[in-house]
């Protein structure tokens, strides 16, 4: 993660913290744990060159903001269970964008998997396209799941497996470390 | 024909009037230790979670709520634990509450918007500096991370928690010994050491869960929890300990008090300790007191509205022990 990028996480996540934010949205809490992992999510991924050794120095960065998040989240009433869930969702799928990218270095096929992954959803998010609910594809990458559970539905009757959208986002997560590792080796990177 | 007797039937039918009176029911569960927690689900639904631990051969009987959708139901046991936890059986549950009391307007669910607090924020900037001071000791940037993380989290919590508890008004009528204590709150709802007489959730239909937790000296507390809900307890008669007259005021301490008399024009007085008589009118038209409060109230009768200046001292005796935590409390009094 390049020193900008941090910088830039750090920033936006103090300051989804910092903002005074409505407790609920339409009947639901909003998850402040998300909002402040939202913005490391989005740029641990962002491709620079970087030392392997410390791709997961960012952690020093990321966790405190967490746990400011998780200390409100807790105080609002959310359940520990999500809590945890959410949390380590959130450092693993950073965690792993960022290996991905200090493996995959400047390669330009990083560069256009990070764009599927991160500012493509965004932009399908916010432009106004011929698009409405939740497309399978959109929820499976790391955007499109932060947002869908920044005010995640109540689970006191939950579903049979009601962790689809955990699984979608481990998956596609998993896929794009593979495909870092496979291009890393095939353009000779290591 | 048939419809009326079944209405006549559903209304003399004790366990149904008493579930839809109280909105939730009550029953009793024998314990044994050794055990951590048990938790009383009927599905996937947890309706009743018990924490709290019972040393090994140490038993207990104990009446615990469950949402009035599960009443008559048996629900499925799970204790953490090798010691047992038996379901008895159903019993009645409520108390009367004063009618015209318990049909005033309901106070706000939520405060509306949070921000983390400012030691927080600090701690969260300090450790944004010892990061990148020690950005060529990642290890130990990461262990100060964790270290100010814990710290930053734990007062975040502690300070949203006295934040969040939810609105409190006491009701009364004057001349009348009956008061009502209505707390509101949006997704968790701190119900102290007792149960209240009746339970609301909003958004109708929704089901909460009961969250009970045995404290060290083995008294009970109970929570309301449900994610987005709004919640609200009534109870009656908790501060009848005290009095309230424009004379004096023994009731409890106004930070703001406002008058109507039979003109209809609200009057700010001010502050109102306790032990003082009702502080002179400031102002006409400055400060009015909070819309919910002030609408529903029968028209032609005097009316005093204040605000309590310490909320944990609504309860006479047992300050927030009694009835649960809140942020916020009001007073409501007619014919004042």
């Amino acid at each position: 993660m390049s020193s900008w990028a941090l910088g830039t996480a750090w920033a936006l996540s103090v300051l989804s913290l910092l903002l005074a934010l409505p407790v609920e949205y339409e009947g639901a809490l909003l998850s402040r744990t998300l909002l402040a992992a939202l913005p490391w999510i989005a740029l641990a991924g962002v491709p620079a060159l970087r030392s392997r050794k410390s791709w997961w120095s960012f952690y020093a960065g990321m966790l405190p903001l967490l746990a400011v998040g998780i200390g409100m989240d807790h105080a609002a009433g959310e359940g520990m269970l999500r809590l945890v869930r959410v949390t380590f969702l959130s450092v693993v799928v950073s965690g792993v964008l960022a290996l991905a990218a200090s493996r995959l270095r400047s390669s330009l096929l990083h560069a256009c998997v990070w764009t599927a992954l991160v500012p493509l959803p965004i932009a399908w998010m916010i432009l106004p396209v011929a698009f409405s609910g939740e497309h399978p594809l959109l929820i499976a990458t790391p955007i499109g799941w932060a947002v869908g559970e920044l005010v995640a539905e109540s689970t006191q009757v939950v579903a049979a497996w009601p962790y689809q959208r955990d699984l979608g986002l481990l998956i596609s997560t998993a896929c794009l470390f593979a495909f870092a590792l496979r291009v890393r080796r095939s353009e000779g990177l290591g | 024909m048939i419809a009326a007797l079944l209405l006549l039937a559903s209304v003399c039918a004790p366990g149904n009037s008493l579930e839809s009176e109280a909105g939730y029911r009550t029953a009793t569960v024998r314990l044994t230790g050794p055990l951590d927690s048990v938790s009383f689900s009927v599905g996937e639904e947890v309706l009743t979670r018990l924490t709290g631990s019972l040393a090994k051969g140490e038993e207990r009987e104990l009446l615990l709520p469950f949402p009035a959708s599960a009443a008559n139901r048996t629900p499925e046991v799970k204790v953490v634990g090798s010691g047992t936890a038996t379901f008895g059986e159903w019993r009645a549950s409520g108390d009367e509450l004063p009618n015209r009391l318990s049909r005033r307007t309901r106070p706000p669910v939520s405060t509306g918007e949070a921000r983390a607090p400012t030691p927080a924020l600090l701690l969260l900037i300090a450790s944004g500096i010892l990061a990148l001071s020690l950005r060529r000791r990642p290890l130990s940037a990461l262990g100060v991370a964790v270290l100010i993380g814990g710290l930053a989290g734990g007062l975040s919590a502690r300070e949203g928690a006295a934040s969040g508890g939810g609105v409190r008004v006491l009701e009364g009528n004057s001349g009348s010994e009956a008061w009502l204590t209505v707390h509101t709150a949006l997704g968790r709802l701190d119900c102290g050491a007792s149960l209240p007489a009746r339970i609301e959730i909003s958004p109708p239909g929704r089901s909460a869960t009961w969250a009970v937790r045995l404290a060290a000296n083995g008294t009970p507390r109970y929570a309301l929890e449900g994610r987005g809900l709004a919640l609200t307890s009534l109870r009656a008669n908790e501060s009848g300990g005290g009095s309230l007259d424009r004379e004096n005021n023994f009731l409890v301490g106004l930070s703001e008090t406002w008058t109507r008399g039979s003109a209809g024009a609200w009057r700010a007085h001010g502050a109102w300790p306790v032990g003082g008589s009702l502080p002179p009118v400031l102002a006409e038209i400055e400060g009015s007191p909070p819309g919910w409060l002030a609408s529903g109230l029968p028209q032609g009768v005097p009316i005093l509205l204040g605000r309590v200046a310490d909320p944990t001292r609504i309860d006479p005796g047992e300050p927030g022990e009694l009835s649960g935590r809140a942020t916020e409390a009001w007073l409501r009094l007619t014919g004042f």
